[in-house]
């Protein structure tokens, strides 16, 4: 098929699939509403270094007692991770798998869930976690009691083949096979592994050359980016370095991470993965958005991947922290 | 004061004008990313307060289309991120599409079916190339990546569409 009449049928099949979504005549009217409602902007401060040093040491002490800058809902997900390793030997790494989401009215009780919205759901189960004040109250997995023995086989698939999941995904990038072996079809589960994923040399000279083409259009629209934050930034309490700290020292708590699994965190600030401000729900209050990367040199490690931080600006809580290891290849 | 006030007025104006200009478009942007209709409008509305509050800064260094979807795409992935969004089954069958009610066309409903059920990076190209005729180079500054993957998720999206491209095109 000739790509016009690709294009025609996918224009086609959006006019039509997406025909009974209209706008709204009153939105630029709710926008301005909104705009209004935003609080005004008050005058940075910077905090002395003594006081920023007395601050990490109080995050130090904070977390021997399992709390550190993490906000409750942070920290809820940080307990139940600890949780579900304890109860069930799941790894970070395997719980990545999952889509996770903490849920809490009251910021006292907490439910934290993992679950995977599709047919790999089916057999991987779902686990929730209860959190009050900082205590784990119940654990749980809706496969309790199914049998997992018998490799990918088995009825249910508990840590054990997820830690298989964890090392077939980190050689070969693969999610697939494990839903053609859902599905019943012929596959070879460890089948690549061995195999260099290393693009034709053609390809890599294509890639550089258009890399660098795109970089300039793209550094204008991240600065638009880094513009809109200004207000919010004018208003943190902190310098980006300070945040960047409070951020990385968020997800090693949080994460538990290892002195040489810390070694590898980068920051970034990058056009694909921007730090920049903005203002926060749902009191506009200024956010510091950041991201860390971690990849071995000789191929994914536990505690590689990309987390996402947010730091709020005015206390330096960690208000939400995401860890993607990268081996999940479904958005 | 009356200077103040006039560009007060001047911004307003402005934002309506924009929204006037691309709020379906948004609109129709965010539920492909979003696939539910309110957190849609959600993401709508939270994308011109941004693109309100940034409009001051805004000096063209690229299209005002471009610029609007670079923000509605970092609304939709915060969205995706965060809160009780993630939990939810969001698969879109042909009978829960937003469909207009006098429409009848069952090819293009089951193909819109299929690229609803992309993974996110394969239908974020498809929805910019295809349906907002952007060119690779302008996708790739929308979505803040190299031209290389969005060459690459395109040739990807396509291949998992095949079934669904070419029973459409046997209907022809």
């Amino acid at each position: 098929m000739n790509e016009r009449k690709e294009r025609a049928l996918i224009c086609r099949a959006f006019d039509v699939g997406l025909s009974g979504l209209k706008g709204d005549p009153f939105l630029a009217r709710r926008v301005l509403a909104e705009a209004e409602k935003a609080a005004p902007a008050r005058r940075k401060k910077r905090l002395p270094a003594m006081l920023i040093a007395a601050l990490v040491l109080t995050a130090v002490t904070a977390y021997a007692v399992g709390r550190g800058l993490l906000s409750p809902r942070v920290d809820a997900k940080r307990l139940a991770n600890q949780a579900l390793e304890e109860k069930y030997g799941l790894t970070a790494a395997m719980l990545g798998f999952f889509s996770q989401d903490s849920q809490g009215n009251d910021g006292r009780h907490w439910r934290v869930t993992y679950d995977r919205g599709d047919e790999l759901g089916e057999k991987l189960g779902s686990y929730l976690v209860r959190v009050t004040d900082g205590q784990v109250e119940n654990v749980s997995w809706t496969l309790e009691g199914k049998d997992t023995t018998g490799g990918f086989d088995a009825e249910a698939w508990g840590a054990e083949q997820l830690g298989e999941m964890v090392k077939i995904t980190a050689a070969t990038h693969d999610m697939n096979r494990f839903y053609q072996k859902i599905r019943g079809e012929n596959v070879d589960l460890y089948g690549g592994m061995d195999e260099a994923d290393a693009p034709a040399a053609e390809t890599e000279e294509w890639m550089q050359e258009t890399d660098a083409e795109i970089q300039a259009q793209a550094d204008q629209l991240m600065k638009g980016l880094q513009e809109a934050g200004k207000a919010s930034e004018e208003r943190s309490a902190f310098t980006r370095e300070e945040l960047v700290g409070l951020g990385r020292q968020g997800v090693i708590d949080a994460y538990g991470l290892n002195g040489e699994q810390q070694a590898r965190l980068q920051f970034e600030d990058t056009v694909f993965f921007p730090a920049y401000f903005s203002a926060g729900h749902p009191d506009g209050h200024p956010v510091f958005h950041m991201t860390f990367q971690s990849l071995a040199e000789d191929g994914w490690q536990e505690g590689d991947g990309i987390y996402t931080v947010e730091v709020n600006a005015l206390d330096g809580t960690v208000e939400y922290l995401d860890y993607d290891t990268t081996l999940d290849g479904n958005g | 004061m009356q200077e103040a006030g006039s560009a007060a007025d001047g911004k307003k104006e402005r934002l309506a004008e924009l929204a006037e200009a691309w709020q379906d478009t948004l609109l129709k942007l965010c539920y492909v990313y979003l696939r539910d209709r309110e957190a849609a409008r959600d993401a709508v509305q939270e994308t011109f307060l941004k693109a309100y509050w940034a409009m001051d800064r805004f000096r063209g260094e690229c299209s005002e289309k471009t610029w609007l979807i670079r923000i509605a795409v970092n609304v939709c992935r915060s969205m995706r991120r965060s809160a009780w969004f993630r939990r939810v089954d969001r698969r879109i069958t042909p009978e829960e599409m937003p469909l207009a009610a006098e429409v009848r066309d069952d090819e293009a409903v089951d193909l819109m079916a299929a690229v609803l059920a992309l993974p996110k990076r394969y239908r974020e190209a498809v929805t910019l190339y295809y349906w907002q005729d952007m060119t690779v180079q302008e996708i790739a500054a929308a979505l803040g990546v190299a031209q290389s993957t969005v060459s690459v998720r395109l040739r990807q999206a396509r291949e998992k569409l095949r079934a669904a491209l070419e029973g459409g095109e046997e209907n022809e």
